[in-house]
């Protein structure tokens, strides 16, 4: 009896050791054998890969029912119950999966710059190595088609918009006063350094329901993810220095800069046309922390503190004295911070806010303006993925605003001030239809407290691929925005303008080449009009203006031996009745045609990078008073031709040279002219220009530690 | 009495059998790397890999041998676009095998994923990614100082990076004789950890000797 127990349990053992033999094909809907795929046991190692023809084989020691799994990339892994006795021959057919990296998305409007994603027209380095740009931000979009060069402004004017149409987010919250302080004619650069993000997100319009009160356009800046190493970088400069140190440890890191600028040996070499009785100078300290979460989540912070001032005098024949007295002095601090939450693989949860304290005090002549303010943004955003294919994005914010001026002339002083709440609330819904074809649906409700004004405004795109490599892609929406500063403190009788966007884009990305054109048509209704600036019954909402272009854009990264380069044309047609504008007409940072070329170039040789940028602007249209009609004259052509190079002498040291306006061209951006006429009769002018024909810039940038640390461990 | 030794006998043997079916299993993987010669051999292997990796849930070797074949198939393919898919399946599952155990193997294989991701693109990545591969490199030595792959991988992007710079090959080829002195140290038996890069070890110090 024991004995026939044992025979039976040897028996059982034997029969659970035994092998069946599983075969069977793989095949996809057209009935074509997929090569390579796992077949397996789900929960045991026997499996095989198909062949060839897609024909499986392989044996398994497992019995009875089991799960048969099929996986391969790029279709969906199908998990079938069989048993293993009765399985005979099996017929597998895998669905193919959707795959929402390969996936269509939408370009309409949209310029970016990652070097994370593949279909993006710029790399985050491109930003700092753009010639003419001096690495600023700003300066390098502006070679991008949709802007227009307002050379002695340094803003992004986008597509016919003022500059004040464009704004900026950090981290999904606002950046205000990302421009730095500065007086009329010295044209700006943006606060924030282009090595402290990872990536940069332009829309020259059409932009997503998530962002408000912008009528042209949003540029969204995304920080630096967990810095990986300990180092220290150091930057000697031609205009100030530059110290920096980031701590790596645990998943986190601590970035501590600190910075001082002077420029007055520097405008004391090179000839001014401005007498500067001392020139920029400025103090920066900067703070950034990241922590990766254990969730995978992200936590960051970013802190920055700035002061500067200057004093000059600007040479004018239109001034008694023959010159006006400027003087500025400037506050800024910056702080904001975000956390990412994913919740499972479906759920994502993103808090963030921002704060930002700025105070401008400008002297000119007499008038002194002093502008305290303050911005607070908060954001709370819930993104939820039913499935791969439908996608919602839903948030909420606020935004407050308070508002300072203290004028002071000889004879009168005047204070004035506002504060403003703006709620927001947005949704946005993905809908792929197939990986080539999806469609966004979005909507924002946004409630202006100082203007009483409650707006919902409608935003949809959609893309669309052809082929393998080209797609089209339109965006439409309606965009609102609260009146300037300026006007909210004569007054808050007026409501919010308003524009409406029509975009078609058709982009075309094959290896290293891209190709883009896109078409657009911006109304605008609501438009701010007023007679005289500081009377606040004067003020209506009854301006309007359109614009229209086309803008095309080709770059070849590598086509030819280490060259590259990239061409933009955008070709814009707008008119305008705003502002103190008599009649309907182009306003004068609206240009016809712009191009910009830019190449860079790497030369092994001698270890460098160069870089040209040549830009040209059709004339700029101006008023002239001594002439019939309002805005009828037109600058010159504006052309520049600009040179950088980097050149690396060692892995750890970088010697950086740049110089704009090689051509020595006159740069004239229009005429400033004189409140009366002179005895001939005539009103005088005098050109408004750059305070300088060229800026040359030299630097030398060192880090220590990245390539160093390895020292430690020998 | 003797059927039940017999039993506990044959229990033994069937668990002791089932206990070392994993290693074996690996040894049998590794042998497949080895021999693996097309691409055909080598998704054969990862497929292989794969299936062990679903079943043993706690191992990190799997998912290790998955990522570093398919860095293989990368590092000799031509087609761009594919590998830098191909690099970037290679972090995933280098990612699901840090979650198991964050390692000094799977740390000195990211670094040398991201070292042929800057291969795709040098002069755009080589700026950025250059700290990250160090960095790789160095948690890896911090964790286990005695590593050879994370050393030699350290020399011989330490050798690339003087090349391109004309600076001395000195620290580089410390590096590369210390990974070439642990391989020569390595024990002959057969084992189910990584044990590959002799022959690169050796080529590399072939490079600093001349």
């Amino acid at each position: 009896m024991r004995y026939t127990l044992l025979l039976q349990f040897i028996l059982f053992t034997l029969a659970a050791t035994g092998q069946t033999i599983l075969e069977g094909d793989v095949k996809d809907k057209t009935s074509e054998g997929l090569i390579g795929a796992n077949v397996y046991i789900k929960d045991s190692y026997d499996g095989g890969t198909t062949d060839f023809d897609g024909h499986f084989r392989f044996e398994t020691f497992e019995t009875g029912d089991q799960i048969l799994v099929v996986s391969f990339v790029g279709y969906e892994t199908l998990e079938l119950p069989i048993n293993i006795e009765a399985a005979g021959n099996l017929q597998i057919e895998l669905k193919e999966s959707f795959n929402s990296i390969a996936a269509v998305t939408i370009t309409a409007g949209a310029f970016e710059a990652s070097d994370e994603k593949k279909a993006v027209v710029m790399k985050s380095l491109d930003i700092a190595t753009t010639a003419g740009a001096t690495a600023d931000i700003t300066g390098a979009l502006n070679t991008l088609p949709g802007t227009q060069k307002v050379g002695e402004s340094g803003r992004l004017f986008v597509r016919g918009g003022t500059s004040d149409e464009t704004r900026i987010y950090i981290d999904g919250v606002e950046a205000s006063n990302y421009y730095g302080a500065t007086a009329n004619g010295v044209p700006t650069r943006s606060r924030f350094s282009p090595f402290l993000f990872k990536g940069t997100f332009f829309s020259t319009g059409g932009y997503s329901a998530e962002f408000g009160q912008a009528l042209s356009s949003a540029l969204i800046l995304n920080t630096n993810d967990v810095d990986p190493e300990n180092k220290i970088d150091l930057s000697i400069m031609s205009v100030g220095l530059d110290a920096g140190v980031t701590r790596s440890w645990n998943d986190q890191s601590l970035y501590v800069k600190a910075g001082y600028m002077n420029l007055n040996p520097y405008n004391d070499l090179i000839n001014q046309r401005v007498n500067w009785i001392d020139a920029t100078k400025s103090w920066d300290g900067t703070l950034a922390y990241k922590k990766k979460l254990t969730n995978g989540g992200m936590f960051k912070v970013l802190g920055m503190t700035n002061t500067s001032g200057f004093h000059l005098e600007q040479y004018s024949t239109l001034s008694e004295k023959g010159y006006y007295d400027v003087q500025m002095a400037n506050q800024n601090s910056f702080i904001t911070s975000n956390v990412n939450l994913p919740v499972g693989d479906k759920d994502s949860f993103y808090f963030g806010g921002s704060a930002s304290w700025n105070r401008d005090d400008l002297t000119y002549d007499e008038t002194e303006l002093s502008t305290p303010d303050f911005n607070m943004h908060w954001k709370a955003k819930f993104i939820h993925e039913f499935n791969a294919k439908q996608i919602i994005n839903t948030g909420a914010e606020v935004f407050y605003t308070h508002v300072d001026r203290e004028i002071t002339t000889a004879t009168d002083s005047v204070t004035l001030d506002y504060s403003n709440y703006n709620l927001a609330a947005y949704g946005e819904f993905d809908q792929y239809i197939t990986e080539k074809l999806m469609m966004r649906f979005g909507a924002r409700l946004s409630n202006q407290s100082v203007v009483s004004s409650t707006t919902l405004e409608p935003r949809f795109s959609m893309a669309y691929q052809v082929g393998e490599f080209a797609q089209f892609s339109l965006a439409t929406g309606q965009f609102y925005q609260t009146p300037k500063k300026d006007y909210l403190l004569v007054t808050n009788t007026i409501d919010q303008e308003r524009a409406q966007h029509y975009i078609l884009n058709f982009q075309r990305i094959k290896e290293s080449k891209i190709f883009r054109v896109e078409t657009y048509l911006k109304d605008y209704d609501h438009l701010i009009r007023f007679q005289d600036q500081y009377d606040p019954t004067t003020f209506s909402n009854n301006g309007e203006g359109y614009a229209y272009g086309l803008d095309v854009f080709w770059r070849d990264r590598g086509g030819f031996k280490n060259i590259d380069y990239w061409v933009s044309y955008s070709w814009l047609k707008s008119e305008r009745l705003f502002q103190d504008y008599p009649e309907k007409t182009t306003p004068g940072f609206s240009t016809a045609h712009n191009m910009s070329f830019v190449l860079k170039k790497f030369v092994p040789a001698i270890k460098s990078q160069l870089g040209a940028t040549y830009s040209v602007t059709s004339g700029r249209p101006y008023e002239n008073p001594n002439k019939e009609g309002f805005n009828e004259s037109k600058t010159d052509v504006y052309q520049d031709l600009s040179f950088n190079m980097a050149f690396l002498p060692r892995p750890e040291v970088i010697i950086y040279l740049s110089a704009t306006n090689l051509l020595g061209q006159d740069q004239v951006f229009g005429y400033r002219y004189a409140n009366t006429p002179n005895d001939n009769g005539v009103i005088a002018s005098e050109a408004i220009r750059l305070p300088a024909k060229r800026f040359l810039f030299i630097g030398c940038f060192i880090t220590i530690g990245a390539f160093n640390k390895q020292l430690e461990n020998l | 009495m003797k059927t039940l030794f017999t039993t506990i006998a044959i229990l033994t043997v069937t668990l002791g059998f089932s206990q070392s079916k994993f290693e074996s299993a690996i040894l049998r993987g590794k042998q497949m790397i080895n021999d693996a010669d097309t691409v055909t051999a080598m998704q054969n292997a990862v497929n292989y890999f794969q299936r062990i990796a679903q079943k043993e849930t706690t191992e990190w070797l799997p998912w290790y041998y998955q990522a570093q074949i398919i860095c293989f198939m990368a590092s000799s393919n031509s087609d761009l676009d594919a590998k830098e898919n191909q690099l970037n399946k290679a972090l995933e599952l280098i990612e699901a095998g840090k979650k198991i155990e964050k390692n000094a193997e799977l740390l000195a294989l990211e670094g040398f994923v991201q070292m042929l991701r800057v291969s795709v693109d040098p002069a755009t990545r080589g700026q950025k990614l250059s700290p990250v591969v160090f960095g790789l490199y160095n948690q890896a030595l911090a964790i286990d100082p005695q590593n050879p792959r994370a050393r030699l991988f350290l020399g011989q992007f330490q050798y690339g990076t003087a090349q391109f710079f004309g600076t001395g090959f000195e620290e580089a080829c410390v590096n590369v004789k210390k990974a070439y002195d642990i391989f020569e140290n390595q024990p002959s038996e057969p084992t189910i950890y990584p044990s590959w890069g002799m022959g690169s070890a050796r080529a590399a110090l072939a490079n600093c000797n001349q």
